[in-house]
């Protein structure tokens, strides 16, 4: 157990290494989500400026929701998918395969060390955010940040694994682009990443409740912001959970239809 | 006369590599189905935000749905037609860094035209029809008090936000000649802006909006338009300089490539 713990925390170890080597994409990616937020919120401002109040939601709230979406939204960046379809396509993958590790197991250590490498910086910028904004909406005990923080991570394991089966579908896709861009719209309009759940229609919300994209954002922003919490939280974890099991089984059972596929040329 | 033969050749010779590249990528037939789908899902997503978001509301300030879905139409049909007929300029840092580029300099036809065409993207298909779509839609659900001269200036700014967004993602590309990476941040981050140009430019602020206006005038693609169009403010009939600014930035885009050029040094092959 310890050996394998050792094992994948190199790749962990390895992966905050080389966030610090690809420093464009970062750049990019972060400078993107700051770009798509700030669009969010000075839209979300000027509708606060002819209403007050939406459903219970004042804008105080709102900000510290919109700036804990973005750093959800930031945490399990795209760089893990291109990783994931680079190998693919590269050939790399046959690389992997001889490695004596698990690569879902590997990829997930990998995808943990961007984040945490990303996560400081990202939680820096958020900071700068919440302080222009003034953003004052915090959780007020110690057991509302520790459900916060299981919360964060149930959504990195989902994002993680949407990431990466979308990711394997890259063998029997060229180019994973197209794939890449509609998860990320879906995750960011179905999380609630840009509006609250809680303000989308009944018929909608009633999808949402049931898709796991809403522990990505939804779930802990909401948590974070003092509105979920008791039975209602309780049903949304458990739900997120079975979601976690379900996504970690589909990620092997595509990885084994795409082994039957696969032909390694030697090179 | 000899501008004229130059610039029929110019054109037969974009047509023919369109096609050629059309070719190659449809090829891929599941690649293709696929960016084309996405392409038109994620601006589907985009009007869903808004559909959402104005069911709780009537207006931003004075702009209603489906004024700001025209904005979004535009936005989405001219990315759609430059990723579609000009996807090219996004290989530029490919193109230095790989040597391809001296086989271009050497053919007798313009190398910005050789660029621009070096590839196509099949998602601009999906783009462009999305945003054909929602155009015609944001006509029929809002109220323009329709002149001979706004009539006429549909098809003018129309043609010149494709061309101010080409010109545009052309010459942030070009950055690539001073940027010695295969991976270069800054066109991404300049496409990026075009958020902004979804939405009123006066709901962000002075320093924001002065930047959509006259620095990367992506305000010409769609919000100037949209306030002549709809008479909302005084100032609308501005926008006829649309198509000055889309011949302006072309010829900042052309002398940046050229300047860049001149410093361009062969990897060899």
């Amino acid at each position: 157990m310890r050996a394998a713990l050792k094992k994948y925390w190199r790749h962990t170890a390895l992966a905050m290494q080389e966030t610090l080597a690809y420093r464009v994409t970062y750049i990019v990616n972060v400078f993107s989500m700051v770009v798509t937020y700030t669009v969010i919120f000075f839209v979300w401002s000027a509708v606060y400026a002819g209403n007050p109040d939406l459903d219970g939601y004042q804008w105080q709230e709102m900000k510290s929701y919109l700036i804990v979406s973005l750093f959800l939204s930031s945490l399990v960046s795209m760089s893990s998918e291109f990783r994931i379809s680079r190998q693919i396509r590269t050939g790399n993958i046959a690389v992997e395969l001889l490695r004596p590790a698990d690569y879902q197991k590997a990829s997930l250590s990998i995808t943990l060390g961007y984040s945490i490498s990303e996560g400081v910086l990202i939680a820096i910028a958020c900071l700068g955010f919440a302080f222009i904004t003034g953003a004052t909406v915090i959780p007020q005990n110690a057991l509302t940040w520790l459900l916060f923080i299981v919360s964060v991570l149930f959504s990195m394991a989902t994002k993680f694994l949407m990431v990466y089966v979308f990711g394997l579908v890259s063998f029997w896709t060229t180019s994973l682009m197209g794939i890449s861009w509609l998860r990320r719209g879906l995750t960011d309009f179905f999380s609630g990443a840009l509006i609250p759940l809680a303000l989308f229609p009944s018929t909608l919300r009633t999808i949402t409740d049931w898709l796991p994209f809403k522990a990505i954002v939804w779930i802990p922003a909401s948590v974070f912001t003092g509105r979920l919490y008791g039975r209602a939280l309780t049903r949304d974890f458990a739900v997120a959970f079975i979601w976690i099991v379900v996504l970690w089984f589909l990620g092997r059972l595509v990885w084994k239809a795409a082994m039957r596929k696969v032909t390694i040329q030697g090179g | 006369m000899h501008f004229i033969t130059q610039t029929r050749r110019s054109l037969f010779l974009f047509f023919r590599f369109l096609a050629q590249n059309t070719k190659i990528k449809l090829e891929y037939k599941a690649d293709s189905i696929i960016l084309f789908f996405s392409g038109a899902a994620l601006q589907g997503i985009g009007f869903l935000f808004l559909s959402v978001l104005f069911t709780r509301i009537p207006s931003i300030q004075g702009w209603t749905k489906w004024e700001i879905i025209f904005m979004l139409s535009l936005i989405f049909f001219s990315e759609g037609l430059v990723s579609f007929a000009f996807e090219g300029a996004w290989q530029m840092a490919f193109l230095l860094n790989m040597g391809d580029m001296d086989r271009i300099l050497l053919r007798p036809v313009s190398p910005i035209l050789q660029i621009l065409t070096f590839t196509m993207g099949i998602h601009g298909i999906g783009n462009m029809v999305m945003g054909t779509v929602l155009f015609i839609l944001s006509l029929s659900n809002t109220i323009i008090v329709w002149s001979a001269a706004k009539i006429l200036f549909v098809p003018v700014f129309i043609v010149s936000a494709c061309a101010i967004r080409t010109a545009i993602s052309f010459a942030a590309n070009c950055s690539a000649f001073w940027i010695k990476a295969m991976s270069n941040a800054i066109p991404l981050m300049i496409f990026q802006l075009a958020d902004f140009a979804k939405y009123p430019a006066s709901m962000f602020g002075r320093a924001i909006e002065t930047l959509m206006i006259f620095i990367i005038p992506y305000a010409f693609i769609s919000y100037i338009p949209a306030v002549y169009l709809f008479d909302k403010f005084a100032w609308g009939p501005l926008a006829w300089l649309s198509p000055l600014v889309a011949l302006w930035l072309a010829c900042i885009a052309r002398k940046i490539f050229y300047f860049g050029l001149s410093r361009y040094e062969s990897t060899g092959n």
